[in-house]
């Protein structure tokens, strides 16, 4: 039975630039840029929802919203049926025990100062739970969770001593030792070697399933997705444009940027010559978003309408959601 | 007599725990005009070898046996001042991450002209006018040479770099990494500008990179690394069809696709061997799923197994079986966790 | 399954040895300056019960008077003052002045501002351009002046030359912890500590503090050095404690009985304590440098 852990409603977030203090005495007003714009989504529990998208899309800034280290601007964050988006002091507190996230830098997320029994621990200290010994138990066992065998032999030891998969390992350790209903994976692989990567994403994933948390996956390497996802979500200029299942969206894409995207994705194998997709210009700034359908002056079946009006999401043909007027 | 080749090549970094091996008794050769993938893993030694050619080692890096010939002579050898004439003239390079290449503080044409003059005696309307060809070549349009690099997005800025490569006709290129820090699109764009410049021009290139899909699109043959070792070289259809190392099975299944079949993803557990003091033996045996004793103690030679095609591995003539077993997830499933 | 429990804090100490051990490897001049420092620390320690002579008691011969003759000499190793104090007693002893000084001193010095280089660096906004201006003010003002100005508000004594010391060097370190503070700031173990549920507190002295450690023991290795020669000048005015000797007082003596152009071997060995302590300092401090700046390593 199909369990709703997170349902995000029209979530935005704007950062506003502030162009100096005196600006405003020049009438300069601060740049706004739209790094989510309307985003909408649901994850149920033992499920993965996949981001994917280039730069500057707003994935990633979605991902952190979603664990609450940036306060949303507008729009719900509905965890577990409650609304967490406007949560501080003690209630945020109690949501992060719940909710956790793996970062993209084996090197950089874990704290070079502290021992791996040190950094899994942090949260049980932090969060008052259990004794000396209870606490002792719950990192063995998230060190066991996340493939690091024996666990005691990496107790005492230090980040630097650690092969990048190991430290990622760390990390996830970290994320689960309070048990949380939910985990966001920000590019948890892009800087781990080639032959290590499947490992890490295979445990991500049983570990969604085994512990039963909705996750959610972060990738600029579409690659990926198809293995771990079960639905995806492409997103570009923090607007989501298609929404569904990751098989269905990866092989036959609707929307004309996800066609691209996947278009221009190298194959390993040489004797597949795909057709490329050649969009005009580059990603606009997300200061500057186009009016009407943002994707529209670099679309290859732009129409006035698509000038005009903004598309939401529309369920098409694939049974995948797309926000274009120009596809069935 | 090949454009580059490369014989016994050993290549040492002395560090505080000892020395490192970082290439081992490499050999391999490319021809003129044609294009050679240097697949490997962080730690393998392509950058290295790069570096090398280059005479760009880092102080602690010595080249402590072998040749690199390039058009016959032996650049080991030769001085530095021999070095750097060849160097751009007749070699360029496209380091990793090469968008912090460009000089912030300098107009990107300027640093092409002054590239191209700090090796040729020529006049600044002859630099201008070979740089306006080059920027046509990589598809920038000329007014854009008045900019300063942090005006360029980063496709720009790499394809200014590869114009920078090419304002002095080189014959051979080495480009490494060259895609790895774009995005999807922008990515496929530089392929396939690289791909078009390759037809077009007759320059050889040797593309370093960990991506074997982007190998796979550009790539006449392929040269698979490990642990400073070359596992299997061969042209890349026969790599990617007929692979006889179990290295390049396993690399092959680590690299999911988005087109045909939803493959099983299969990672290769534990990780690479230091290379102070090597263990004995072929140096991927540690995480080989079809290791022998012998292959403990032994290290595999380059053979030919096939038409232009080299492996290092012992079990060669299991191959058939090999392929079969390597399919399947649970025969990569180790213990010692990566 | 019996398990030994997990003592976190012997592995933490134990890492903490070998880590300072590493910072000195190599680094002979480092080392040398480790030793000297060390020695005078011992002097400090056992200095005035090893000494031959009473620093404060005058060499008087059968009638009373002071010797004529100053000099080094076999019984007088680095001679007589002009009031017929053994020198070399006065200089061993004067030790404990400059490491106390020194040692106290330096380690305030860098407390206070590395307290406030944290505060500003984490918390921005107002408070970072608030302590960031005391700073700069901080700058502006005069050592010596200010110094004999406090000397003479707050009387004679070391506790207030420490205070004054303190007082006119913590801004050194602030500006230097602070762009360390921004730096780790964006580290993605902070954000992951945050996700975690990390209080600001335990942010700022668990994650980052410890991770400023080098570029802290680097300053109070220099602090060191800078209060060794503050209190030395101090004293060389004239505000020295005079309940104590120190080397800046010994050579302030030289200069008020002008003396120092024949006297050379009463202002010498105080005037050689002073460069060789500070020298040593900075020596120790080149070590952490090379820690905090990894550029510098020659590999």
């Amino acid at each position: 039975m199909p369990n709703t852990v997170i349902h995000v409603e029209n979530l935005k977030k704007y950062f506003a630039i502030s162009k100096g203090p005196f600006s405003k005495l020049f009438g300069l007003s601060d740049e706004i840029v739209k790094a989510v714009d309307n985003v909408s989504f649901s994850v149920d529990s033992g499920k993965i929802l996949g981001f994917a998208g280039e730069s500057g899309c707003g994935k990633t800034t979605t991902g952190m919203l979603c664990v609450r280290l940036y306060r949303p601007t507008e729009g719900n964050i509905l965890f577990e049926g409650r609304d967490i988006s406007t949560y501080e002091g003690s209630e945020l507190l109690r949501f992060r025990s719940a909710a956790q996230m793996i970062f993209q830098d084996p090197y950089e997320s874990l704290n070079p100062r502290f021992t791996v029994f040190r950094t899994v621990c942090e949260p049980l200290e932090i969060h008052g739970i259990g004794n000396r010994t209870e606490r002792e138990e719950k990192v063995h066992t998230a060190l066991k969770r996340a493939e690091l065998r024996p666990p005691e032999q990496f107790f005492a030891m230090y980040p630097h001593q650690l092969s990048g998969g190991q430290r990622q390992r760390v990390s996830i350790a970290r994320a689960i030792v309070m048990e949380p209903k939910f985990l966001v994976a920000d590019e948890p692989v892009s800087m781990l070697d080639v032959s290590i990567r499947a490992g890490v994403l295979k445990l991500f994933k049983r570990l969604t399933v085994s512990m039963e948390m909705a996750g959610v996956f972060i990738s600029h390497d579409l690659s990926f997705l198809r293995h771990i996802c079960d639905q995806t979500a492409i997103m570009y200029l923090g607007r989501i444009i298609e929404i569904g299942d990751t098989e269905t969206i990866i092989t036959t894409p609707t929307h004309p940027y996800a066609r691209a995207l996947l278009a221009g994705v190298s194959v390993p194998d040489p004797r597949v010559k795909g057709e490329r997709i050649v969009l005009k210009g580059e990603v606009p700034s997300a200061k500057n978003i186009p009016p009407g359908c943002r994707f529209h002056p670099r679309c290859y079946l732009a129409q006035d309408r698509c000038r005009r009006d903004d598309p939401v999401l529309e369920k098409k043909a694939s049974g995948a959601e797309v926000a274009c007027y120009m596809v069935d | 007599m090949s454009l580059l080749e490369i014989k016994n090549l050993k290549i040492h970094y002395r560090t505080k725990n000892g020395v490192a091996e970082a290439v081992d008794d490499v050999t391999f050769s490319v021809e003129s005009g044609n294009t050679l993938g240097l697949v490997g893993e962080s730690g393998c030694g392509k950058t290295t070898i790069a570096k090398a050619i280059m005479r760009l080692l880092p102080p602690n890096g010595r080249i402590a046996e072998g040749k690199i010939l390039f058009k016959g002579r032996n650049l080991v050898d030769l001085s530095m001042n021999e070095v750097r004439k060849y160097r751009w003239e007749e070699i360029a390079m496209i380091s990793q991450s090469a968008m912090n290449a460009l000089n912030p503080v300098a107009r990107v044409g300027n640093q092409l002209i002054e590239a191209m003059q700090a090796h040729r005696q020529v006049s600044r309307e002859e630099a201008g006018r070979r740089m306006a060809e080059v920027f046509e070549l990589v598809g920038l349009s000329i007014e854009r040479a008045k900019d300063y690099p942090h005006q360029f997005s980063g496709g720009m800025k790499q394809r200014a770099v590869i114009a920078m490569a090419l304002m002095l006709e080189p014959e051979l290129i080495i480009a490494d990494e060259p895609t790895t820090a774009l995005d999807v699109l922008v990515q496929a764009q530089i392929i396939l500008k690289i791909k078009e410049l390759l037809s077009k021009l007759s320059t050889a290139m040797i593309l370093i990179t960990h991506d074997i899909a982007v190998v796979a699109e550009t790539c006449e043959r392929m040269l698979v690394m490990y642990a400073g070792k070359v596992m299997e070289h061969a042209k890349t259809d026969d790599i990617f069809y007929n692979p006889y190392n179990p290295y390049t099975l396993g690399l092959q299944n680590a690299f999911p696709s988005v087109k045909g079949e939803r493959r099983e993803l299969i990672s290769i557990s534990g990780f690479p061997p230091q290379l102070i003091n090597p263990p004995p033996g072929c140096r991927f045996s540690k995480r080989c799923p079809f290791v022998l004793p012998i292959c403990r103690e032994q290290e595999p030679i380059l053979e030919e197994v096939g038409p232009e095609h080299f492996s290092a591995c012992h079990r060669s003539a299991d191959v058939e079986e090999i392929r079969v077993k390597s399919k399947e997830e649970k025969t990569w499933e180790k213990e010692k966790v990566a | 399954m019996a398990k030994k429990e997990f003592s976190e804090r012997a592995v933490v100490f134990r890492h903490f040895l070998r880590e300072q051990r590493e910072v000195f490897r190599g680094e002979m001049l480092s080392v040398v300056g480790l030793i000297i420092v060390g020695i005078f620390v011992v002097l400090a320690i056992i200095g005035p019960h090893i000494v031959p002579y009473d620093p404060n008691e005058a060499i008087v011969d059968q009638w009373g008077l002071i010797p004529e003759d100053k000099t080094p000499s076999k019984e007088h190793w680095f001679g007589l003052t002009r009031f017929g104090h053994d020198v070399f007693s006065q200089t061993i002893v004067s030790s404990r002045t400059a490491v106390v000084v020194g040692l106290i001193s330096a380690v305030m010095v860098v407390f206070v501002g590395a307290t406030l280089g944290l505060l500003a660096g984490y918390y921005g906004g107002w408070l970072d351009e608030l302590i960031m201006r005391i700073t700069d003010i901080a700058y502006g003002i005069p050592f010596l002046p200010m110094a004999i100005v406090l000397m003479t508000l707050l009387g004679r004594g070391i506790s207030n030359v420490i205070i004054v010391v303190v007082a006119l060097f913590w801004r050194s370190t602030t500006r230097v912890i602070r762009a360390q503070v921004l730096t780790i700031k964006e580290r993605p173990f902070i954000q992951a500590a945050r996700v975690v549920g990390a209080s600001d507190f335990r942010i700022i002295y668990r994650h980052i503090a410890p991770n400023v450690l080098p570029m802290v023991f680097l300053y109070v290795a220099l602090a060191v050095g800078w209060a060794v020669i503050a209190e030395a000048s101090i004293s060389f005015l004239g505000f020295s404690d005079p309940d104590s000797i120190s080397w800046g007082q010994m050579i302030h003596f030289v200069f008020a009985a002008q003396m120092f152009r024949q006297a050379w071997w009463w202002f010498l060995p105080p005037g050689l304590c002073i460069v060789l302590l500070v020298m040593s300092a900075f020596w120790i401090g080149l070590a952490y440098e090379k820690v905090v700046n990894p550029r510098l390593k020659i590999e």
